[in-house]
């Protein structure tokens, strides 16, 4: 029986690591592959850049396509994302200036003419100093709010790559994904040949920075909402549209002052409950809880840290006036929540959008949104105009 | 500990066959220990009572008694009791409770079927890939889209529990041959599905949207979402796989000794195999379908009675229902108050409490093989 026990031991562990192995087949296996040979990754990526500049000559090949990246390596199997890169610039998108590619191709300004206000030093999350020599024309957003600020003042065309769960505006649906929230394939950003590379999270600032590529890590804003005017205005600086970021920053500031003006006809609103999901929900030091200050709305939940889950008996306990839910009848047909004063006026309501989860320039559509369900004789004409 | 399980086995050995020793008649039930179950379920309805008084909104004990009295008919409700109290045990804590003890119970009982069956005190009912089949099946629900409601029924219970049948359902096959199933390839086979169920689930919280928090708190376990129809539900689903379980018993004191020895003694111990991993898969996989995967009851609760009261399994399967039902109680007391209002995963409280006691056995068990 011992010895069962310890062949049972050792297959297990076995088993772990095969099974560890298959499942994280980027996470894991990516970061060793640039690692131990970047050189091969890099100049196989190479040749695919005068490619995809030379597809964005009338007719796209896409057979042809798939040939560089089926010599880099035979690494993970998730490459045909640096393959796809062709097809959006087929797509008559406007790309101002080709690549600094090797080939002395269309590429006569990348070294020369100097652009006002650069060199361009940007401080990240941790402190560092990146300088930008000259507005990046290949970056790579790896940010939902990034994605949506750089369409917005006009300049999302610069954009080669960003992640899985990017799906607003509508245009940025074609730009190749690298990765979802949490895997970045190394080797997909390296094909994309981006002069930038924007990351909202540390976790893969060192691998890429070793893949010689220009990083900027500015970590997602969590709280001050209004500072995204600012994230707009930095964009604006770092690919030199300072009066479109302007615009859409002033515009930004604009509409929250609006709200705020409006809500000074407004003591005091009512309780309200956030359920995002099976009663987790949103505390005191959130980006929500501005929204819920600014709306004057009394956060039931306002003694929490983070998002947690509440126990449901403090919502039947604290009666708020106003639930809001993704899923509205899952709270209306609740037994236990049957008294509360939400359900009993019909107040549970859905967000249209999902504009308050992500800090763009569209969060504030999100609180408009929000103030018109809660507030509609107020915030008609203001919901109209916008 | 020691000394006790030598007289069971010394009795096991010969007992069941002669019983004319003061042990064996103990084994065999001419004095079974009925006092010491009716302890047991005191002390759970004991702990339901005090949970239900404990929570985010503390109500006081007598209050409570009011409330639940007052739901038999014919009594008139305590008449200084707020409306929202009433809602907030009824609709919440009463049911909540309920579930946590149902859960618990079962959970404990087809640990400590596992136990006897795999003749190891560290068997539990996740053993041959219940959990990590029920896991991959609310994963596979919770995050690739499909809609939550089929019609008036939530599939997410349904995926997890069929999940968890189909994980054990394959090891069990694999396992097995014309000579029988070995039990040792048996825990290997479930190791193995184990993983992989385990594998694919991680691959598809890893290939999800960033929202896993709903995922996460199913896979940690948690009692927040119950309702009376759960209960109801639940209960209907558990009796006739644990009364077959508790059927069991007598069988499982012979397999104490070997297999061989059972045989001889009548006992169709492939049938038995087949009819107790059955049972305890069916038992655990409806406890974990609506509520997540909660983990330790299972282990600790029948190891707990062992350690106390001996080994037989005539006593083992009914007590540990009720030390297994007033653990999970407990636990998920602390899990709703301990950051009240917020709450935390009653999987995680279990754990804690569960895993250093598993250590502490660990150790234990070191020391006397030696």
């Amino acid at each position: 029986m011992r010895s069962a026990w310890v062949a049972l031991l050792r297959l297990t562990v076995l088993v772990v690591l095969l099974a560890a192995l298959t499942a994280c087949d980027s996470p894991a296996a990516v970061p060793v592959v640039s690692v131990a040979e970047p050189t091969t990754v890099a100049e196989p990526a190479a040749p695919a850049t005068p490619e995809a500049t030379a597809v964005a000559a009338p007719t796209p090949t896409p057979t042809e396509a798939p040939a560089p990246t089926a010599s880099p390596s035979p690494a993970p199997t998730r490459e045909p994302a640096p393959v796809r890169t062709p097809e959006p610039t087929a797509t008559p998108t406007p790309n101002p200036t080709p690549t600094p590619a090797p080939e002395p191709t269309p590429t006569p300004e990348p070294t020369s003419e100097p652009v006002a206000g650069f060199p361009l030093t940007v401080r990240d999350t941790t402190g560092r100093d990146i300088v930008l020599e000259r507005p990046p024309e290949r970056i790579l957003a790896f940010d939902s709010a990034a994605v949506e600020i750089l369409f917005a003042i006009g300049e999302g065309d610069r954009i080669v790559g960003t992640h899985d769960f990017v799906s607003s505006p509508p245009e940025a649906e074609s730009i190749p994904r690298v990765g979802d929230a949490f895997n970045l394939n190394i080797e997909a950003v390296v094909a994309l040949d981006p002069d930038l590379v924007y990351v909202f999270f540390d976790r893969f600032v060192p691998d890429l920075e070793r893949a010689g590529l220009k990083v900027l890590y500015i970590e997602t804003l969590d709280q001050d909402f209004v500072k995204v005017a600012d994230t707009v205005r930095l964009w604006g600086r770092i690919v030199d549209a300072p009066e479109a970021a302007e615009a859409v920053a002033a515009e930004f500031e604009t509409r929250v002052d609006a709200i705020q003006t409006t809500m000074e006809q407004v003591d005091a609103g009512p309780r309200v409950f956030q359920n995002a999901g099976n009663f987790w929900t949103p505390g005191g030091d959130t980006l929500m809880q501005e929204v819920f200050d600014l709306l004057k709305l009394e956060n039931i939940a306002a003694d929490i840290e983070g998002y947690a889950q509440i126990s449901p008996e403090v919502v039947v306990e604290k009666d708020p006036a106003v639930i809001i839910s993704g899923d509205p009848a899952s709270i209306s047909g609740d037994p236990a929540l049957q008294d509360v004063q939400a359900v009993k006026d019909g107040a549970v309501y859905s967000l249209t959008t999902d504009a308050l989860s992500i800090a763009s320039q569209r969060f504030v559509e999100g609180i408009e949104d929000l103030a018109s369900l809660i507030y509609p004789e107020l915030f008609q004409q203001l919901s109209k105009a916008a | 500990m020691a000394e006790m399980s030598q007289t069971v086995r010394a009795s096991g050995g010969v007992g069941d066959v002669r019983p004319d020793s003061a042990a064996t008649a103990r084994l065999i039930g001419l004095r079974y220990p009925w006092r010491r179950l009716v302890f047991g379920a005191l002390v759970l309805a004991v702990a339901m009572v005090i949970a239900a008084g404990r929570g985010a909104v503390s109500i006081p004990l007598g209050d409570v008694l009011g409330v639940l009295l007052a739901g038999l008919p014919g009594v008139a409700a305590p008449a200084d009791v707020p409306e929202t109290w009433n809602t907030i045990l009824w609709q919440l804590r009463f049911p909540r409770i309920v579930l946590a003890a149902v859960v618990g119970g079962a959970l404990a009982l087809a640990g400590a079927a596992y136990q006897g069956l795999f003749k190891n005190p560290l068997a539990d009912p996740y053993l041959v890939g219940v959990a990590s089949g029920a896991g991959l099946g609310a994963t596979v629900v919770l995050l690739t889209g499909i809609p939550l409601m089929l019609g008036a029924f939530s599939l997410l219970p349904m995926a997890a529990f069929a999940g968890g049948v189909l994980a054990v359902a394959v090891a069990y096959l694999v396992a097995r041959s014309s000579q029988g199933t070995p039990l040792t390839t048996l825990i290997l086979a479930g190791v193995a599905i184990s993983a992989l169920a385990g594998a694919v689930s991680s691959l598809l919280l890893i290939r999800s949207d960033p929202d896993l928090r709903p995922v996460i708190s199913w896979l940690l376990g948690s009692f927040i979402s119950a309702e009376w129809s759960e209960c109801l539900v639940l209960i209907a689903y558990l009796v006739p796989s644990l009364g077959l379980l508790l059927g069991f018993a007598r069988v499982l004191n012979v397999l104490q000794l070997s297999q061989e020895h059972a045989a001889v003694l009548g006992v169709d111990v492939e049938k038995v195999k087949l009819l107790l991993i059955a049972a305890a898969t069916l038992a655990t996989a409806a406890a974990v379908s609506f509520n997540g995967i909660i983990g330790f009851v299972g282990l600790v609760a029948p190891h707990v009675v062992r350690r106390l009261w001996g080994d037989d399994y005539r006593f083992i399967l009914p007590m540990s229902i009720f030390v297994g039902a007033t653990f999970l109680v407990l636990a998920d007391t602390v899990a709703r108050t301990i950051a009240s209002p917020a709450e935390l995963p009653v999987g995680v409280v279990t754990a804690f409490c569960g895993a250093p006691f598993f250590l502490y056995v660990l150790r234990r068990r070191r020391t006397r093989l030696r």
